[in-house]
């Protein structure tokens, strides 16, 4: 008995021809058939097989006719012949029909071997579903514990001015005869700066959680961009004048428009003048609007204030991130604003850039938008 | 202004940034005479001034400034950076310090408490007169 040892290694295609070998009457006990070829007998195995059972035809032929003789004594042919042909029909039918058996256990197996495979592919693609779906619980947890520190932060950016107005008007209303007039005038403007500063911060919450949740309801249509600025350097005007700085529109010759919603194109822009009048103590603003080319346009904003730290720049665009040491300056500030206005320009398909050259050194803010003609 | 004795002055220390909230709680204190209120905007100033004064309690608040090495750090909660350095001085273990803040989140009051809290005061519940009762009943 030859043991074919490559057999345990090798993983060939499993042919019609193994199942076949592994019937082979001749070497039915080698416990490893090779594949191909009838390791015994060396040929190819229908030849084999075939010859097999040949050689069983002819060796019963040969005994039917030794028998016939001796029993016989005399050498008859008829039923010589009628025994070996049906000798060798009934051997060539038997084969065809082992041959059949063997034809048919072989596409049994090869059921089974589909089968197992599917079930091993089943396995695999719900291991592979479960690690999905583990990936998909971690990022929603991420997700939650995100929305959970946002809510702490809001609920502490809005308490800071609700505390603030309520101990001013708390003294005005309990104390006020133990307050000279000059401070009870300013505790008055105090409170009401306090109360708009909470306005701003729900109002940019709200900006903030409509962007991201996706569902901000724009009312997009063509805004010419050259009238929209100077209105909004119109309304920043008279803080500037208060601050005692410069304010200049350089308002380009004819018109640039965008496609935007209006509203929150204004509350982006506006948001930029602001800072810039606000961070600035002397020197000025100056707001330019200007087409860079037929696909794009600029409106860029620059002023002479307390410029950016490479800290600063850093944390610039996140949420609630106000600059160094600017609560003194502009005291009510959301930190939201340019967080807002990054997030909607490049919705916009535009971009949100900044340049400054350190702490002390004004800086500029542009917004580039796509025009259309 | 009638004399008082030195001992008789309560001194304490208010660790906020917010100036509208700086100036709200010094003209509540500036009401009681006996108090003598000391401002730190962040973990550096409020630290050197613990060094070279002494003082009867302190008024945290937790989301401030701290300025290392000159570059601002955005990691908010300093304020208790501060507590558990000013705690690791045997000096200031047992000194009185309430947290004045408005943050409100269970582990920020757990946080507090096990630093040596004396009470836990959201600004936003509470007009700076009450604040300066509470500081009055725990200085008793």
């Amino acid at each position: 008995m030859v043991e074919n040892e490559k057999n345990k290694n090798e993983k060939k295609e499993i042919g019609e021809n193994d199942y076949l070998n592994n019937n082979c009457w001749l070497i039915k006990n080698l416990k490893y058939a090779p594949y191909k070829r009838c390791q015994y007998c060396e040929l190819k195995f229908r030849r084999c097989y075939f010859l097999q059972y040949q050689i069983i035809s002819l060796f019963l032929v040969i005994v039917f006719f030794l028998l016939f003789l001796v029993i016989e004594r005399k050498f008859s042919y008829l039923p010589v012949i009628t025994v070996f042909t049906f000798v060798i029909v009934y051997g060539y039918f038997f084969n065809r029909s082992t041959e059949r058996i063997i034809k048919s256990n072989f596409s049994l197996n090869k059921t089974r071997e589909a089968l197992e495979e599917l079930t091993n592919n089943l396995e695999e693609k719900v291991n592979e579903q479960t690690k999905d779906i583990k990936e998909y619980n971690v990022q929603l947890k991420e997700l939650l514990e995100m929305k959970s520190e946002f809510l702490t932060v809001a609920s502490h950016q809005l308490r800071t001015p609700t505390s603030i107005t309520r101990g001013y008007l708390s003294m005005l209303v309990e104390d006020k005869d133990k307050l000279p007039v000059k401070e009870k005038e300013l505790y008055l403007e105090n409170a009401w700066q306090g109360i708009n500063r909470l306005e701003r911060i729900i109002h940019d919450l709200l900006s903030v959680t409509e962007l991201e949740g996706g569902k901000y309801s724009l009312d997009t249509k063509p805004v010419e961009l050259t009238e929209l600025v100077s209105g909004i350097v119109e309304e920043i005007r008279p803080l500037a004048e208060e601050k005692k700085i410069k304010l200049v529109y350089h308002r380009p010759e004819g018109l640039l428009t965008v496609i935007a919603d209006e509203n929150k194109i204004r509350e982006v822009i506006k948001n930029l003048v602001d800072n810039a009048v606000h961070y600035t103590e002397e020197g000025g603003v100056d707001v330019f609007v200007k087409a860079i080319d037929s696909h794009w346009l600029e409106i860029k904003v620059k002023d002479t204030g307390i410029g950016l730290s490479d800290n600063d720049k850093k944390h610039l665009f996140g949420k609630f991130m106000r600059g160094e040491g600017v609560l003194q300056i502009h005291p009510n500030g959301t930190g939201l604003g340019l967080y807002i206005a990054k997030y909607f320009v490049e919705l916009m398909k535009g971009k949100v850039e900044f340049e400054s050259e350190g702490k002390g050194k004004g800086c500029i803010f542009k917004i580039v938008l796509p025009r259309v003609n | 202004m009638a004399a008082k004795f030195m001992a008789d002055v309560k001194k304490i220390l208010l660790v906020e940034d917010e100036p509208d909230l700086v100036t709200l709680y010094q003209a509540a204190f500036r009401m009681n005479p006996e108090y003598e209120i000391k401002v730190a905007g962040d973990v550096e100033s409020a630290l050197s001034i613990i060094r070279t004064s002494g003082f009867d309690l302190i008024l945290l608040d937790i989301i401030i400034p701290a300025y290392k090495n000159g570059i601002v750090e955005y990691e908010k909660r300093e304020g208790f950076g501060l507590l558990e350095m000013i705690r690791q001085n045997p000096k200031f273990k047992s000194i009185k310090v309430l947290a004045l803040t408005n943050l409100d989140s269970l582990e920020d009051r757990q946080r507090s408490q096990k630093l040596g809290v004396l009470e836990y005061v959201v600004k936003a519940d509470f007009t700076p007169q009450e604040v300066v009762k509470k500081v009055n009943n725990h200085l008793k």
